[in-house]
């Protein structure tokens, strides 16, 4: 009785072990000019960083690898829909987590025609949009339990967008960048870039 | 890699031929890397010293320090902003500067081409401990504003690798080589960059000086 346990626990472990995947790299390469912000790259690294007042930000490593981002198209009553980028952000890890306010997601929105596609989002490669294009959300947590959506202007270049070919990228839609915002005179997003690859079946439009 | 270090292996033990004295020896000459980087060339100028410690006639061991001086190696990339006020995106010059070190133990085989005059062909077959520093810079007119994409960066490794050396002795202590290093089996870090290890190519010309001489000989036996 007491082998067949050992057999049976031995199997599933197997089984077990077999099945986990490996967690993915940060992939957090420190740019030599930008303290504690990553590199400007296009490898679908998923690792975003930026200043906000002068305190480094990047999208976190949870327990299945960097936060990845969402990018949606929204339908609205204007002329215009509007496409969103947003993704998590937490402040760097050498700086303590309990400070607050402090921001916990950014968006950048743009507005786009009722017809807007994939193809014209692969389009939008090599292209700069400017503040009076752009909006800038960031979600203010200003404690424990109670978050606050501000509200700006933003400016976000498309450096590279195109389709993963490697193995981790394949079946990927990978787009990289640089951005900047400001909410009024008080916040100040700055220097960020990013470098973001999704599945493409993901993407609403 | 195998097959240098199989062949070198077999040279070091069953060498035929040997020269009976000792000398130590000083050359310098143009570099090019062989090696198939692809967005720089890399040339460099090498200063080569070689010592020949022993008179032994059979499996003669000699020492080779090798210092490569890189000298070219530039590319443009592209940098990018954000602020809309500024062209979207400007050239910079990379440079990147590959600071090559090794340490080469070896053996040789020598062939006499002019024994009136001591001319002779040797060839070495050598095993070594590499080091290769790249620095790399960016001529970046505004690092404020611009960034590079897919920056490369500065890099270090040491690793083993084989060469194979041709020279040519002639007029008593001059000295012409050509020396082939094979490219360095070490990883290159998690990040991808742009350059890729260096495998030296060098020509040069050089002096022996002969020391240690043995009584009533010649030079060259």
């Amino acid at each position: 009785m007491r082998h067949t346990l050992y057999i049976i626990g031995g199997v599933m472990f197997f089984l077990i072990a077999g099945c986990v995947k490996p967690k993915p790299p940060r992939n957090f390469f420190p740019d030599q000019n930008d303290p504690n912000l990553s590199r400007l790259t296009s490898y679908g690294y998923n690792i975003a960083s930026n200043y906000i007042n002068n305190v480094p930000y990047s999208n976190p490593y949870l327990y299945n690898g960097n936060t990845v981002p969402t990018l949606t198209k929204t339908v609205t009553s204007s002329p215009f829909d509007t496409l969103a980028i947003s993704w998590q952000i937490a402040p760097d890890a050498a700086i303590a987590y309990d400070f607050f306010p402090q921001y916990t997601e950014i968006s950048i929105l743009l507005p786009v025609s009722k017809n807007f596609s994939g193809n014209d989002f692969l389009a939008l490669s090599g292209q700069r949009f400017a503040s009076n294009t752009c909006t800038l959300h960031l979600l203010q947590q200003n404690s424990f339990n109670s978050d606050t959506l501000l509200t700006g202007t933003a400016n976000i270049y498309f450096v590279e967008i195109g389709f993963g070919s490697s193995e981790s990228t394949e079946g990927k839609l990978l787009f990289s960048g640089l951005y900047n915002g400001n909410i009024g005179d008080s916040i100040t997003v700055a220097n960020g870039r990013f470098d973001f690859s999704i599945p493409i079946n993901s993407i609403n439009f | 890699m195998i097959k240098l270090l199989t062949v070198s292996t077999c040279f070091v033990l069953f060498s035929l031929s040997a020269s009976a004295q000792c000398f130590v020896g000083l050359s310098t000459g143009i570099s090019k890397d062989i090696s198939d980087n692809v967005n720089q060339a890399f040339y460099h100028i090498p200063v080569t010293l070689q010592w020949k410690p022993t008179r032994k006639r059979w499996n003669v061991f000699f020492l080779e320090a090798n210092y490569d001086i890189p000298i070219a190696g530039n590319s443009n990339v592209k940098a990018y902003t954000v602020n809309p006020s500024l062209p979207q995106s400007i050239n910079v010059t990379e440079k990147v500067r590959p600071y090559i070190f090794t340490l080469f133990g070896g053996t040789t085989v020598h062939f006499i081409v002019d024994k009136e005059r001591q001319d002779f062909i040797y060839v070495n077959l050598l095993l070594g401990i590499c080091n290769q520093t790249f620095i790399v810079k960016y001529a970046n007119p505004d690092k404020n504003n611009y960034t590079v994409l897919n920056p490369d960066v500065n890099f270090d490794n040491t690793s083993i690798v084989a060469a194979f050396e041709v020279a040519y002795k002639f007029h008593n202590n001059l000295m012409a080589m050509l020396h082939i290093q094979t490219g360095m089996d070490a990883s290159e870090g998690g990040y991808p960059l742009s350059y890729k290890f260096v495998a030296p190519m060098q020509l040069t010309l050089g002096y022996n000086f002969y020391y240690n001489k043995p009584k009533n000989t010649r030079r060259y036996q």
